[in-house]
């Protein structure tokens, strides 16, 4: 498997190869965390090459310093978005039809301060996920970043599912209080 | 997904590069041998409580009514006399429960067809302590003033009964039942977020009993209504029952998943 770093050269270079090399190093990884959300294979699929597309797109200029995390967080986002988008069509078609004619009136909900909440909460979380022990940080990570079904951390991890989902559970109250404390309200 | 979790979910996206990596490669530090809890007694008690009731009925008909069945001409007199060894209520509930009081009382959940669940007479005069002191050692089970009993049929749901000294009797229908049935016999259901010793039906509480997929049972004692995976139903103001419902669970789940 070619480096990271080639990859970004790669994609610096204008280089289509970026994309192949990509796809054989990250495809089968973006394709999980995309099915992690999703739970369908053609629609993951769509969000893996939609993320290559992205990739193509901001690199340059953006040069990553980790790939893989990099990658990882753009699949999750176009996962997040198609799951949003299909889950909405499903629950509310006949509605939906109607806000997304209005939708075009409305200025993009992504604006630049989201954007920038969305980074100070991550890093209010990361702070947050540093004051943990390295086990119940990975946990937390794989579980709602990666979307790992939780019998499968708990094989991993050598507990019974219900033992793993009371950790959670905690870990999801320590983070409600980190929020709090950092007067964090969504 | 709520505007809250997306916001929420949008935060965890963007946590440090470094930490992903890490977790990504990381190995659990310690690994221990998966634990397969035991089943609470009284789970067995409702499963098969009523199919053992039955193999111990046709076992005493078999050694006491058959042979009786073929003896000579005394065999009406010795049948009338003989009959309260192994036909009235008291005797019976005595031999099968004689082990814990516990047992006696969750034994009341299995489904009397003909009463529709309710066992009345119990429900309806004697109190928890009275019953036990018939068939074991009162002093073990003394029920707390909001402890109840959950009262199901395990094969076929299609109602609930939640019972508590001092109060009236709740039956909760249809599909919240069998949802909520569902929760219990999941065994997924892990704890109680709130501390429910402090709720009261005057103030506002959600208990939140977090399940093994993630999913949450919502409880708000104040109001008729329950919410479950995201859903809401209405109980018909059975508010408090379901409040009691919460108790029971956490009950079970401490039976079940230790302290």
């Amino acid at each position: 498997m070619m480096e990271d770093s080639k990859i970004i050269d790669l994609y610096w270079d204008r280089n289509e190869n970026a994309i192949a090399e990509t796809a054989a190093k990250y495809g089968k990884y973006c394709h999980t965390i995309a099915f992690n959300v999703l739970s369908i294979h053609e629609d993951a699929e769509e969000c893996v090459n939609d993320t290559y597309v992205q990739a193509w797109n901001t690199i340059p200029p953006q040069r990553p310093t980790m790939l893989k995390a990099w990658l990882g967080k753009v699949v999750r986002n176009m996962a997040l978005n198609l799951w949003d988008k299909n889950h909405a069509q499903k629950r509310y078609q006949g509605m939906d039809v109607a806000l997304d004619e209005l939708e075009e009136c409305v200025p993009a909900t992504q604006t630049v301060e989201s954007a920038l909440e969305d980074k100070e909460l991550g890093k209010v979380i990361s702070n947050w996920l540093r004051t943990l022990p390295e086990d119940d940080r990975n946990l937390f990570i794989r579980r709602y970043w990666g979307g790992d079904a939780v019998n499968d951390l708990a094989d991993e991890w050598g507990l019974t599912p219900n033992k793993l989902a009371q950790k959670m559970f905690r870990l999801r109250n320590s983070l409600k209080a980190a929020l709090e404390k950092e007067e964090v309200y969504l | 997904m709520s505007e809250k979790g997306r916001k929420l979910y949008n935060g965890i996206t963007n946590i440090d590069d470094d930490l992903i990596m890490a977790a990504l490669e990381a190995k659990p530090s310690v690994k221990a041998a998966p634990v397969k809890k035991k089943k609470p007694a009284m789970y067995y008690v409702y499963r098969w409580g009523g199919a053992a009731a039955a193999v111990i009925a046709l076992a005493v008909v078999g050694i006491l009514v058959v042979p009786m069945m073929t003896k000579n001409s005394e065999s009406a007199n010795y049948m009338t006399d003989s009959a309260p060894m192994y036909s009235t209520n008291d005797s019976a509930v005595a031999e099968v429960d004689s082990d814990t009081c516990e047992n006696a009382g969750s034994s009341y959940g299995i489904k009397d067809s003909e009463t529709n669940g309710i066992e009345s007479d119990y429900y309806a005069e004697e109190t928890d302590e009275e019953y036990c002191s018939e068939v074991a050692d009162a002093s073990d089970v003394v029920l707390e003033e909001n402890q109840i009993y959950l009262d199901v049929d395990f094969d076929k749901v299609e109602e609930i009964t939640l019972t508590y000294p001092g109060h009236d009797t709740v039956v909760i229908e249809t599909s919240v039942a069998e949802e909520i049935v569902e929760l219990v016999n999941s065994m997924g259901i892990l704890s109680i977020k709130e501390d429910y010793q402090d709720v009261t039906t005057d103030e506002y509480a959600t208990i939140e009993v977090e399940m093994v997929d993630g999913s949450v049972l919502e409880i708000t004692p104040k109001y008729p209504y329950i919410f479950i995976n995201g859903e809401v139903y209405e109980c018909e103001g059975k508010a408090r029952g379901i409040y009691n419902l919460a108790l029971f669970i956490n009950e079970f789940c401490k039976e079940y998943f230790g302290e």
